[in-house]
């Protein structure tokens, strides 16, 4: 049998089951100093876990939420200047790049009379709005299905 | 069984959230704000800091879960950043995770045994607060080890630090609060 006395965290791992040990548990019989470190460890770990769980003074899931849209919502208008701006460049190189063609097809439009260019004009903004409305209401409808 | 279940259920709740169901993630802190407020609330003091504590982990667990690779719990897995955040947070402030210099295990080597014999109340009250003396790290452990029942696999997961380390870190904790408890009773008595 071993005479002397087994360290603390031997006791610990003793008592909590994560050693066996025979020698641990016939020293215990003879050795009351270390008997007393068990009941001891016993009484503070049974204590211990009587301890009222921490809990935060504010509602954590709306904190937390209320953050994640936020973060959402600059993300998206981060993502929506960039857009724009590659738009915007895109369509100043085409204009900068088309524009001895733009002329030539503005003088085409000398040729016919001034009704019939305005009912062109309104019938192309027409169409355009149109097809953009459309493509807007889709857009719409997919974000919200995708967020529901 | 069990844990192949959760692994399920979080695999359906990170699909949706990564999908574009952003108040899924609502459900994941629901599982989760316990072991977060068990770590953040045990590691730092300063109340104010709690909030913008907690938005931070979450935030980082929301941009970062489509690296999540079901290797562990998801709980474990935000309890990991949680603790990370926590710990850069106490470094920024440059207060210590483990320092033990004012704990009264330094000055006082107990030996006596005290009586068990005190209201139960007035026990938790004194261990509660011999609990809050503790360095944050000491805390955190004695707390996920106790309260949370979770294995030295999982809280190694979470702090990344060996389970050997823990273990000792564990022990050591038990041992300051035990002879900690053992002074205030022998100072109580005389």
């Amino acid at each position: 049998m071993k005479s002397e006395h087994f360290t603390d965290e031997t006791l610990q791992e003793y008592l909590l089951k994560e050693i066996q040990d025979d020698n641990i548990t016939s020293h215990l019989t003879v050795c009351s100093s270390c008997w007393k470190k068990i009941e001891e460890y016993q009484y503070l770990i049974d204590n211990v876990r009587e301890i009222k769980a921490e809990t935060f003074s504010f509602d954590v899931t709306t904190v937390v939420m209320e953050k994640i849209k936020n973060a959402e919502t600059l993300k998206e208008k981060n993502k929506n200047t960039v857009l724009y701006m590659i738009l915007s460049s895109v369509t100043l190189i085409a204009l900068y790049l088309l524009y001895p063609y733009i002329k030539i097809i503005f003088t085409q439009f000398k040729l016919f009379s001034t009704m019939a260019n305005v009912f062109m004009l309104v019938s192309v903004l027409g169409i355009v709005i149109f097809l953009l409305n459309d493509l807007f209401r889709q857009y719409k409808q997919k974000e919200i299905l995708l967020t529901q | 069984m069990n844990n192949e279940s959760n692994h399920f259920s979080d695999k359906i709740i990170i699909t949706n959230i990564l999908n574009g169901k952003i108040q899924d993630f609502a459900i994941v802190v629901k599982n989760t704000e316990k072991l977060v407020a068990q770590i953040v609330r045990k590691m730092t003091t300063n109340e104010d800091d709690h909030k913008d504590l907690v938005q931070d982990i979450y935030l980082k667990a929301y941009q970062n879960l489509s690296s999540f690779q079901f290797k562990s719990k998801l709980s474990t897995w935000i309890a990991n950043i949680a603790y990370n955040t926590t710990v850069n947070y106490l470094q920024k402030k440059k207060i210590p995770v483990t320092d033990i210099e004012n704990s009264i295990e330094n000055k006082f080597i107990v030996t006596e045994n005290p009586e068990f014999e005190t209201i139960k109340k007035e026990t938790m009250k004194m261990l509660a607060k011999e609990l809050d003396k503790l360095p944050p790290l000491y805390k955190t452990l004695i707390t996920l080890y106790h309260l949370e029942e979770l294995s030295n696999k999982e809280i190694a997961e979470i702090t990344n630090l060996p389970e050997g380390t823990i273990k000792s870190y564990l022990s050591r904790a038990r041992k300051i609060l035990k002879d900690n408890i053992n002074y205030h009773y022998k100072n109580e008595k005389l």
